[in-house]
This record gives C-alpha cells, sequence and structure tokens, in this order.
C-alpha cells in the first residue's frame, strides 16, 4: 500500500520510494524496503535483482508459502517496467491476491484449529479412558 | 589536477556508470582531458560509439581512445534500452512524461536525448520503444560567465529589466542563465541581491536532485522543477512572490501569454529562447505581441564565430548595442555547423534579408 502511493501519489523513482519507505521505521516491511534499496544503490544492480536477492535473504525469516513467495518474486519482475497507472493496478491486483490468500490461511488455520482442539479432546479422553 | 579528477569522478557517478559495459571499460581509459571536455556521447544501435569534444567529433576505440574512423565498439539495441532504463533509474513510470517529449534529465542536469519508434496514445506520443539512437548532452556550470553582463540587467540597486537570452541551441543560454540569476541572488558590487524564481521546466537549471539544487543559483533563489512553465510561474507568483522569475526556452505561445501576465504582476521576467537573432525571435508565433509591448527592455545574444570565439552581445529593448564581449570558453561544435566555406545558410524564414556571414559575432539580425 506504501509502495504504491509512492509510485501513484509522490511519483518517486523505486530507489528513492524504498528509501523513503524505510526511513524512521523498524518494522520487517523497512528492514526488507532498507536492504533493497542498500542492494540497489551499493552493489550497483537493478531493483529486480535487489529485489530477488532480498527475498532470498528475507526467506528464512518469513513463514509464508512457496505461492506467496511465487507473487512476491513476480512483483520483482514487474516493478518500474510500466506506466504509473499500470504500476497501481498492478499492485492492487497482487494486493488482492494476497488478500485471498490471507483469507485461505485463516481458514486453513480455523480448520487446523479446530482439527487439533479435536484431537487434543479425543487423546485426553482416549488418556482418560487407558488410565481407568 | 584535482579539480580535473573531481570532474572525472562526477562524470563517473553521473554518467559513465550507466552505459554499455564496453563503452563504460574504454571511456575509464579515455584521456582525462578529453573526458572534462566532453560535450555529448551519441550511441546509436548496431554503430560504434561516437564522442563530440571540443568542437569535433571521434569513434571509440579500445583502450579509450577516440580517431576519426569507426571503431568495432558497437552497440547494441538492447544495451540502448538498458541504458536509458538505467538512467530513468529502473522506474519508467517516473520519467513517462519526459520520455514521451523525448529526452530524460538526470543527475547533475544532463540532458538524454532519445529517438526510436514512439508508442501513440489519444494521438499523442506516450512512449518510446525500440530506442535507436541517444544523445547523452552534458550540462556544465560555468560560474562567473555571467559576470560581466549582468551589469547591463540591472537597473538601479534592486530592480532589473526584463531581459530575453536568445542563441542557436547549444550555444550556452541555460549556462548563461544560470550565472545571471546566481549574480542578482547574491547580489554584486552595489546591487543588493533580490529574491528570484526559477521555472526548472527540463530541471537543467538548477540540476535539483532530492530537493537539493545541484547548482549554485544564490541564496535568495526558489526553484520550482519538472512542471510546464506557464503552471510553475503561476504557483511561484502565489508562494514565493519573487521579485524575478527566470525560465529557460520559451516558446510555447502559452508560455508567452503567461510571461506577459507575470509582467504584468509587476515581477521581472529573464528568460531564454532559441533563435539566431532578434529578428528571428520576432517571428516566431506568440513573440510578436511582446515585442509589439515593448517587454523587454534588454536582449542577450550568444553566437560563436569561426575562430571558435563565443560572443555575448547586450543590446537594449530598441536594438542599440550596448556591450559586446568575447569569451574563448570551450569550443563547440556548433560553430562547425555553422562555418560553411564563410557562409552560413539560416533557415528561409529567417533569411528575408539574403544570407548572412559566417562571422555571427557582427551580425545580430537588426542590421545595426
Amino acid at each position: 500500500m506504501e509502495l504504491e502511493n509512492e509510485i501513484h501519489y509522490m511519483n518517486r523513482p523505486l530507489g528513492q520510494a524504498f528509501m523513503s519507505l524505510s526511513r524512521g521505521k523498524k518494522d520487517r516491511i523497512s528492514g526488507f524496503a532498507r536492504r533493497v534499496c542498500e542492494l540497489h544503490t551499493k552493489m550497483e544492480i537493478s531493483i529486480e535483482a535487489a529485489w530477488h536477492k532480498c527475498l532470498e535473504e528475507f526467506r528464512s525469516q518469513w513463514p509464508i508459502h512457496r505461492e506467496e513467495w511465487d507473487l512476491l518474486y513476480c512483483i520483482g519482475e514487474v516493478l518500474g517496467k510500466t506506466d504509473r497507472e499500470n504500476q497501481s493496478s498492478f499492485l492492487s491486483l497482487m494486493r488482492e491476491k494476497f488478500a485471498v490468500r490471507e483469507k485461505a490461511a485463516e481458514e486453513d488455520r480455523t480448520k487446523k484449529d479446530k482439527l487439533y482442539k479435536n484431537l487434543g479432546v479425543l487423546g485426553g479422553l482416549a488418556v482418560v479412558l487407558v488410565l481407568i | 589536477m584535482q579539480d580535473k579528477i573531481l570532474l572525472k569522478n562526477r562524470f563517473v557517478s553521473e554518467v559513465l556508470q550507466f552505459l554499455p559495459y564496453r563503452v563504460k571499460q574504454s571511456l575509464m581509459q579515455t584521456d582525462i582531458n578529453i573526458l572534462i571536455d566532453l560535450e555529448e556521447i551519441r550511441l546509436r544501435s548496431g554503430k560504434p560509439a561516437m564522442l563530440h569534444y571540443r568542437g569535433t567529433d571521434g569513434f571509440l576505440h579500445e583502450n579509450g581512445r577516440i580517431l576519426g574512423r569507426p571503431s568495432n565498439i558497437l552497440v547494441s539495441a538492447e544495451e540502448l534500452a538498458d541504458t536509458v532504463y538505467k538512467f530513468c533509474e529502473n522506474s519508467w513510470y517516473a520519467y513517462q512524461e519526459d520520455i514521451s517529449k523525448g529526452f530524460v534529465t538526470i543527475k547533475g542536469g544532463h540532458r538524454i536525448g532519445i529517438v526510436g519508434t514512439p508508442v501513440i496514445k489519444n494521438g499523442s506520443v506516450f512512449n518510446m520503444r525500440d530506442i535507436s539512437s541517444i544523445n547523452i548532452r552534458f550540462a556544465r556550470e560555468v560560474v562567473g560567465c555571467g559576470e560581466r553582463t549582468v551589469n547591463y540587467l540591472i537597473n538601479g540597486n534592486r530592480d532589473i529589466y526584463n531581459t530575453l537570452i536568445i542563441s542557436p541551441p547549444g550555444l550556452g543560454k541555460t549556462t548563461l542563465l544560470r550565472d545571471i540569476v546566481r549574480c542578482l541572488s547574491e547580489g554584486f558590487g552595489s546591487f543588493s541581491g533580490v529574491k528570484i524564481g526559477v521555472v526548472d521546466e527540463r530541471g537543467e537549471i538548477a540540476a535539483c536532485c532530492k530537493g537539493y539544487p545541484q547548482n549554485d543559483l544564490g541564496s535568495r533563489t526558489d526553484v520550482i522543477n519538472g512542471i510546464q512553465k506557464k503552471n510553475g510561474m503561476e504557483i511561484l507568483l502565489r508562494s514565493m512572490s519573487p521579485c524575478v522569475i527566470a525560465l529557460d526556452e520559451m516558446g510555447n505561445p502559452e508560455d508567452v501569454s503567461a510571461v506577459m501576465q507575470v509582467m504584468n504582476a509587476g515581477i521581472r521576467i529573464i528568460g531564454t529562447a532559441h533563435g539566431y537573432d532578434l529578428r528571428a525571435v520576432k517571428m516566431r508565433k506568440g513573440f510578436y505581441e511582446l515585442f509589439e509591448d515593448k517587454a523587454f527592455e534588454r536582449f542577450v545574444i550568444i553566437s560563436v564565430n569561426t575562430k571558435l570565439q563565443y560572443c555575448v552581445k547586450v543590446l537594449d529593448g530598441d536594438g542599440n548595442v550596448l556591450d559586446v564581449e568575447y569569451q574563448s570558453g570551450r569550443k563547440h561544435s556548433y560553430s562547425s555547423k555553422f562555418n560553411n566555406g564563410g557562409l552560413c545558410v539560416l533557415p528561409a524564414a529567417y533569411r528575408t534579408g539574403g544570407m548572412h556571414t559566417g562571422d555571427s559575432g557582427i551580425s545580430d539580425g537588426t542590421r545595426k
């Protein structure tokens, strides 16, 4: 959302946009933006390469599924390569896809919650029966 | 020598690092004296890299040598597209308006001209695909080049005359305007500085980067950049209450009418316009009204003669010559374009009085 704002509203080039996103914050997203910016400017690699390299570095820290990693990779391939309107609509589309994934993950979690609860109850009963 | 190294480092960080690999490697080995005198680098798809410097040109060879015959350092169309993408900071969207006009201005105020196949949307150029040539034109700040001229532009201690700087492309209008702005802003002699607003549509006057002007425009100068001149002047007028507004490359009739409004509001104008002489500018659409109303009280005409000397001539509003200054300065490729066996043929519209001699230093078009 903030990246979309930097691109669409502020019209900042990506290097400056990532720098702006990382400024004054200490959350994970800011850390990611800072690292992309560092790789792009210090190692003189493209934003796409910096984004992909950064995803590799953060892979162990973010507990997300492969499909979500694929979506993140996909963002790096499109960032900066179209006009402002297209960048904005692409990022909106990606946000929607992540929202769908989030919802699915939430449902999955609820299902698993129930399953583990039931398993717990049944397990408890089994233990009680064994003890009796 | 230290200055030369600083200039080279600036060249490397602002331009060289974005060029195709072989061009970059070769340029790194080019004589530093040539590098700091570079005026243009031209890259064409399937052709060798060409450099313009000190009024001449040559092809870039291995080991940084520059020779008259074509080299084998050819540039591919892919490399050109990649180079432009890098100049655009990996962000096409941020430069899409510039690209649609055929050029982008990069850090340092250097201008990258781009041609290829335009992509049309709603009848106007939207993008440029299949880039076939780029021309990297170097911007240079020449501090002090306007110090003599500016004496003829002031009216008392706190006011200046409305001024129009005229020259063909590439002779230093922007460089002169920049230094005049600096002098007027800082003040000099008995002239106390004035508040100046600069409308820097192409980002070449101040070369702003992340909000900081990279060129010295003085302490009393406010810059609005990357905006059409008409809108920029309106914003400056409302928000910064300048005494003087400076703008580069007036030419659009809309800009000219906006200038008229600004003058009527009591603000002084220093502008530049493309033209070979005063008469050529007078004939241009939009300027006629300004000349009819005698809006400009000073004209500065820059030309170059066959000896590669710059001639900076100051005229009053009636066309009387107030000062003629010759500067040896950097030699420019335009001089060779002018010099055609002692004669230079101007476009038909300018030729009502016949042909002009190649010594443009003594021809101001008014024949005074």
